[in-house]
Order: structure tokens, then C-alpha cells, then sequence
């Protein structure tokens, strides 16, 4: 993955449970990087480690942990990395959802050892829509939900999101139904 | 375009609904470069895109230089040409079209940004730009360089501070080593055994000094505890017991204790024994000083006895023993002393001279017995009593004593003085003997002799005159012929004659 992924995780870490903590979580890890660079690609081992090492230190299981990245992704990476053309991207949940896809691949045209995930949306209506989700990696399913959920908080939109077809459970992809209330979203 | 482009194979032209959807920043001007038609974007950006406005109030010339002019635009046909709009700031770049039939100029382009930022200051969005426009994928890429400059510059700004940290930690680590290896130096040639145990108290490592004082090397006591190896049957279990209690405190103490080299020889230990903590404050190891203080040991009891010896002296002595230091004060009074002259030793040491019971005249009368005899002026005072003594000569004589009660004695006093081991005068050191029962005895001894040298002289008187006695019985029975009845009393035996 991308080291703006573990750069994410060690922002998220530190801003919440001090650089301390950080340390600890990256020692149990087996992780010796000091700086992450956003645009170097790194092992996959690498986010996975941390991910579980700090499920381990700070006593809260991986999915919670994944949930909780998955909004601070939205947040603060990409907000504070990219937010000028996540703004350009849509004003609104809906429209932003329209452009994620797109929006999505062009990334990819700019970091070429990405290997990242794929959207679609589909069904999409006033107030909901099917979020497709096709990725190698596994277990991410969770850090899916926080997106979605920090993308709710960040359009001031509050959305659900129901995992409605799983991967790991056979499926050919994760389908996610996203609901969100049709007035705040306008 | 440029003149040597090749031409398209085929006439392609596009519906107008098309081509503004392909080309939402374009605009078409008439001869006079006044605008007569604009993509629907450019004029939401920059409102004053209105037909009949000319260029050159819109726009300002960026890139080529010089004026808004149709001269300005056929001269640089063949470059990019970068046009400011006057009140947004926007910068379109693209390239001039002329199309001859219809006599118009058409501009094809896009805005020119460098930071995201722009895009969100104008409120365009993704949506503004033509699909095939790669200009909001630029945007994205300028971002990526953006943030990876910014890593860059975080890990350089580490990079320089862990090397600052580096320098820092060097420097002290050669501080460290020039003084660890300054210790180790003085660990290693110090007379003094040295030994360190890990946290438990099991030896880590021992200098030659602790060979030198144990006989153990290195080797042989590695991973045992030293007290298994050295304590014995004198060594002192309360002492044992202390030590114990304290390193398991995790605190240092002091201690001497009774130990056994490898051969079995007794020797009295001083041990200093110290915790040695790491960075968190847990004990890593105890570090113990030992030095063999045996000789200091055997001095320390020959002084205890000899001092018990010379209490028991001064304290069971029949004779008054009065210490004086070189003023006379008294510094020792001993009970004798108080017996004798009923002066408590607390009213007399630091406060009194010997004259305090001693008679005025008796001093004078010496002072000056002592002049003449020494050939110098001999002041009265304590002077008096150690001017002889001074010289090394025995001074033995009587003196009266005065009581606290005031009644007297006579003393024989027998001074010495007190030299330092240099030989200068410390004090003076004075014995007396009560000659109160001697005086008496002699007295008595003098009248039992003339009470018998008396009544011999009355004795000797008598048995002359028995004799006589007896000699005129002899006579007068020679005279009637009959033997003497006193034979021992003859004229024959003269041992028996009287003188």
C-alpha cells in the first residue's frame, strides 16, 4: 500500500492516544520506517501488522479500529491532503458518491504502483444507493463502512451502511447498501 | 494551429450542443476580437464573457508578450497563449483558431492552475471540466508532489534532528566511555576488592583485588553469592542478616563483618555495598567496595583493652592520680583523688589548678627552694610543681593537701610531665600517696620504742640487783661451807656478771 495509508494510521494514532502509544504499536509491529512517505509503495505485512498490533495495545478489536480509520481517512487525510478537489469531487454525499468512482481511478493514473480498490455505485436514488466494493486485499470491508460513515459526517449527511453481500462469505465482491436521509443530503 | 499540422482525412464537425460540452472554456470572437460566443462554464466564471465586449477589456496578455491585438494573435499562431481574466485572476491557456471563410477567431483551452486551491477558490468543479481534459488530473498530481514535498521535508527535518540527537548522544557516549574506562581502570589497580552481582546477588564480575584478598578468582566465584564463599564460623549472623534485610530493600549499606579467604584465613571485611539502577529505576546490579581492615581491627582491641586496663588503674588506684594539661587546668581527677580531697572530678577537669588544694606558703617556700637549686627564676604557680619534672629529673616530695572542708594532709606527690610525640609539653601527670596513716604509724612506732627502750633500762636495773642477790646467798653459804645454791652465779662464770 501507499504511505499516505500508514501515514493515516500513525495521524489517527497519535492524534488520539499520543506519540507514545505510537511507538509502542510500531514496535510491536515490527516496524522500523520512521518517516512514511505518501508516495512510496510499501508491503501490504506493513498496514496489516500495524493494524493488528494496535487492536493488541489498545485493546479494541481490528474491525472497530478499521472503522475508526476509515473515517479519519475521510476526515483528515483526505480532507487535509486532498480537500480542495474532494470539494471539486461533490458538494453533496450523492454527488460526491456520483464522482467517487472517477474519482477513484484518476488517482490511480497518478500513483502507478497503486493497486487499488474499485467502486461502482449503483441504484442510486434520492436516498440511497449500492456502494460495489472490488478489492484484493481482504478484511478491509470494515474500513469501507468508516469511509462511508465519515463521508456521512463530512457532507453532514448521516448515512447507514449494511453490508449486504460479503466477499469472505463467497460473494463475488462486498455490496454495501448506504441509506441517508434524503433533506440533509439536498 | 500550427500551419504544418497535417490535415484531418475527413471533414468531422460537431453539433454546437457537443462542442460546447467538450470545450466549456471556449470563446469565439468576431474580426474586431470582440466576443461573440463562450463555453457556458467560462461564463459562469467570469460573468463579464459578454457578446460585443471585447477581448482586451476581459483579458490581459500573459504569454506572448505585448498587446490584445489581431497583429498579436497572427504573429504567435504557433505558441500557446496564456490570457488573464482582469478580475478573477483565472488563466486560460490554449491556442488561437482562426476560421478565414467566416473572418472569426476561435479560442481553444483550459484554465491554467498550479495549486488545488484555485479550483475550489473559482468553485469549479470536476464536473465543469471536459472529460478529456487532463486538467484536473494535473491538479492531482501537483497535490501528490505537494504532499510528497511536504514528507520529504518531514523527513528531513527528523533526518537533521536525529542527527543533532546523534552528535548529542555521541558526545556523551565518549564522555561516558573516557570515565567508564577511567573507573575501569581504578576497578581493575585499586587495592580494594571490587565486585559486582547481578540484581539477585549472584557475582558478575570481581577485580584482582578481590583475588589478591580472597584467594577466589574470577572465574571460580562467577554466579554464586560471595557471602557462600567467604562467611564463616566468627562471621556475625546479625551483621549477615543486615546485609541481607538491606539488599533486599534495594538499598546500599555499610558493613564490617568477619570473613574467610580460600585458604581459611580469618580477615575483618569493610564493605560499601551500592544498587545500581537502570534508566526505569529497576536494579540491575549491586556493586560492592571491600578493603581487609584486620590490622585496623587488631589496633582498634589492643586499644580497648589497654584503654579498659588504664580505667580500671585510674579507677582502682589507692592514690590520687591529677592530670593537668600544660596550663595546670586538671583534665583528670580519678576517685581516689575525690576520696582523698572531697572534690567531685566534675568540679575540678577543665576548671581548676592544683592550687586549689594545695597550701599558698608550701609553693612559695618550693618556688623559691627551686631557684636556687636550678640556678633560675622558678615562678610559684603550677610552674612550681613541673620545673623539676621538666627537666626529666624525679620530683618526690611531701606537700599539704587541703580538703574542700579545709582540713589538711600531708601527701607524698610524685609529678611527671607529659610529652607528645614530638616532645613538646602536653601536661603534667601527678601521683599522690595519703602519708595521714604513715605520720600516724610512725608516731606510734616512735613511742613504742621509748616505752620499751623504758622498761628495759627498768628490767636491766632489777636482775642486777637479783644477782647480787644471789651471789652474797653464795657467799654466805661458802662461808658455812656449804655449796653455792645459785651455781649459775659464780665468781667462775663470768658471762652472767653484770656490767
Amino acid at each position: 500500500m501507499y504511505g499516505m495509508v500508514n501515514k493515516a494510521v500513525e495521524d489517527m494514532v497519535i492524534r488520539h492516544h499520543g506519540e507514545a502509544v505510537w511507538e509502542q504499536i510500531k514496535a510491536k509491529a515490527g516496524v522500523t520506517v520512521d518517516v512514511f512517505m505518501s508516495n512510496e509503495s510499501y508491503s501490504d505485512d506493513i498496514t496489516y501488522n500495524l493494524i493488528g498490533a494496535a487492536s493488541e495495545i489498545l485493546k479494541t478489536p481490528a474491525e472497530q479500529i478499521l472503522i475508526s480509520f476509515g473515517e479519519h481517512w475521510v476526515l483528515h487525510t483526505a480532507t487535509e491532503g486532498y480537500g480542495n478537489l474532494m470539494h471539486a469531487a461533490g458538494r453533496t454525499l450523492p454527488e460526491f458518491m456520483r464522482n467517487l468512482p472517477s474519482f477513484h481511478s484518476r488517482v490511480t493514473m497518478i500513483f502507478p504502483k497503486l493497486q487499488p480498490p474499485h467502486f461502482e455505485c449503483t441504484e442510486i436514488t434520492s436516498q440511497s444507493l449500492k456502494l460495489h466494493y472490488y478489492s484484493h486485499r481482504q478484511g478491509l470491508a470494515p474500513f469501507v463502512v468508516g469511509l462511508m460513515q465519515g463521508l456521512g459526517f463530512k457532507f453532514k449527511t448521516p448515512v447507514t451502511v449494511c453490508r449486504i453481500a460479503a466477499k469472505d462469505a463467497g460473494a463475488d465482491h462486498d455490496i454495501f447498501a448506504v441509506n441517508w436521509s434524503p433533506a440533509s443530503a439536498s | 494551429m500550427n500551419p504544418a499540422t497535417p490535415q484531418a482525412s475527413r471533414k468531422i464537425g460537431l453539433p454546437p450542443e457537443q462542442f460546447a460540452a467538450a470545450f466549456p472554456f471556449h470563446f469565439a470572437l468576431d474580426g474586431d476580437l470582440k466576443f461573440i460566443q463562450a463555453g457556458d462554464t467560462l461564463k459562469r466564471i467570469c460573468a463579464d464573457v459578454q457578446t460585443g465586449v471585447a477581448l482586451e477589456k476581459i483579458f490581459h496578455a500573459m504569454r506572448p508578450r505585448g498587446e490584445v491585438s489581431r497583429q498579436w494573435i497572427e504573429i504567435n499562431r504557433a505558441h500557446f497563449f496564456l490570457l488573464e481574466h482582469r478580475k478573477t485572476n483565472l488563466l486560460l491557456r490554449g491556442e488561437f483558431m482562426q476560421l478565414p471563410e467566416q473572418n472569426l477567431w476561435l479560442f481553444l483551452g483550459s484554465p491554467w492552475f498550479t495549486d488545488s486551491s484555485e479550483i475550489s477558490a473559482l468553485g469549479l468543479r470536476f464536473e465543469d471540466f471536459a472529460i478529456h481534459d487532463p486538467v484536473a488530473d494535473m491538479l492531482q498530481v501537483f497535490q501528490a508532489n505537494k504532499i510528497a514535498l511536504e514528507d520529504a521535508k518531514k523527513l528531513a527535518d527528523k533526518l537533521t534532528a536525529q542527527r543533532a540527537e546523534l552528535r548529542l548522544a555521541n558526545e556523551r557516549l565518549r564522555q561516558q566511555e573516557a570515565e567508564t574506562n577511567k573507573l575501569a581502570l581504578i576497578a581493575a589497580r585499586t587495592d580494594n576488592a571490587v565486585v559486582l552481582t547481578d540484581s539477585s546477588g549472584k557475582v558478575v564480575w570481581v577485580n584482582a583485588g578481590f583475588t589478591r584478598l580472597t584467594g577466589y578468582t574470577m572465574e571460580e566465584v562467577i554466579g554464586k553469592t560471595p557471602g557462600s564463599l567467604l562467611q564463616g564460623p566468627e562471621t556475625d549472623r546479625a551483621t549477615v542478616q543486615y546485609m541481607h534485610n538491606q539488599l533486599s530493600k534495594g538499598e546500599g549499606f555499610k558493613a564490617e563483618i568477619v570473613n574467610y579467604n580460600k585458604a581459611g584465613r580469618k580477615y575483618w571485611l569493610a564493605s560499601e555495598v551500592q544498587p545500581i539502577r537502570d534508566e526505569a529505576g529497576q536494579i540491575v546490579n549491586f556493586m560492592a567496595i571491600q578493603s581487609d581492615i584486620t590490622a585496623r581491627k587488631n589496633s582498634e582491641n589492643l586499644l580497648l583493652e589497654t584503654s579498659a586496663l588504664q580505667r580500671a588503674m585510674l579507677e582502682g588506684a589507692g592514690y590520687a592520680i591529677i592530670a593537668c594539661d600544660k596550663q595546670g587546668i586538671i583534665q583528670l581527677f580519678n576517685p581516689a583523688a575525690e576520696r582523698m580531697l572531697g572534690y567531685t572530678a566534675a568540679e575540678m577537669v577543665g576548671k581548676l589548678t592544683p592550687a586549689a588544694f594545695h597550701v599558698p606558703e608550701e609553693i612559695a617556700a618550693r618556688a623559691k627552694e627551686l631557684t636556687a637549686e636550678l640556678g633560675r627564676e622558678v615562678p610559684v604557680g603550677f610552674a612550681t610543681f613541673t620545673a623539676k619534672a621538666e627537666l626529666g629529673q624525679p620530683d618526690q616530695r611531701e606537700w599539704t593537701y587541703v580538703r574542700k572542708d579545709g582540713s589538711r594532709f600531708p601527701v607524698l606527690l610524685s609529678v611527671t610531665t607529659l610529652f607528645a610525640e614530638r616532645g613538646h609539653l602536653i601536661g603534667s601527670l601527678g601521683v599522690a600517696s595519703d602519708l595521714t596513716e604513715r605520720k600516724r604509724d610512725e608516731e606510734k612506732l616512735r613511742n613504742t620504742v621509748s616505752e620499751l627502750e623504758r622498761f628495759n633500762r627498768v628490767m636491766l636495773n632489777r636482775e642486777a640487783r637479783v644477782l647480787e642477790l644471789k651471789r652474797q646467798i653464795n657467799q654466805l653459804l661458802a662461808a658455812a661451807g656449804r655449796p653455792p645454791d645459785f651455781s649459775s652465779v659464780t665468781e667462775t662464770n663470768p658471762s652472767t656478771k653484770l656490767e
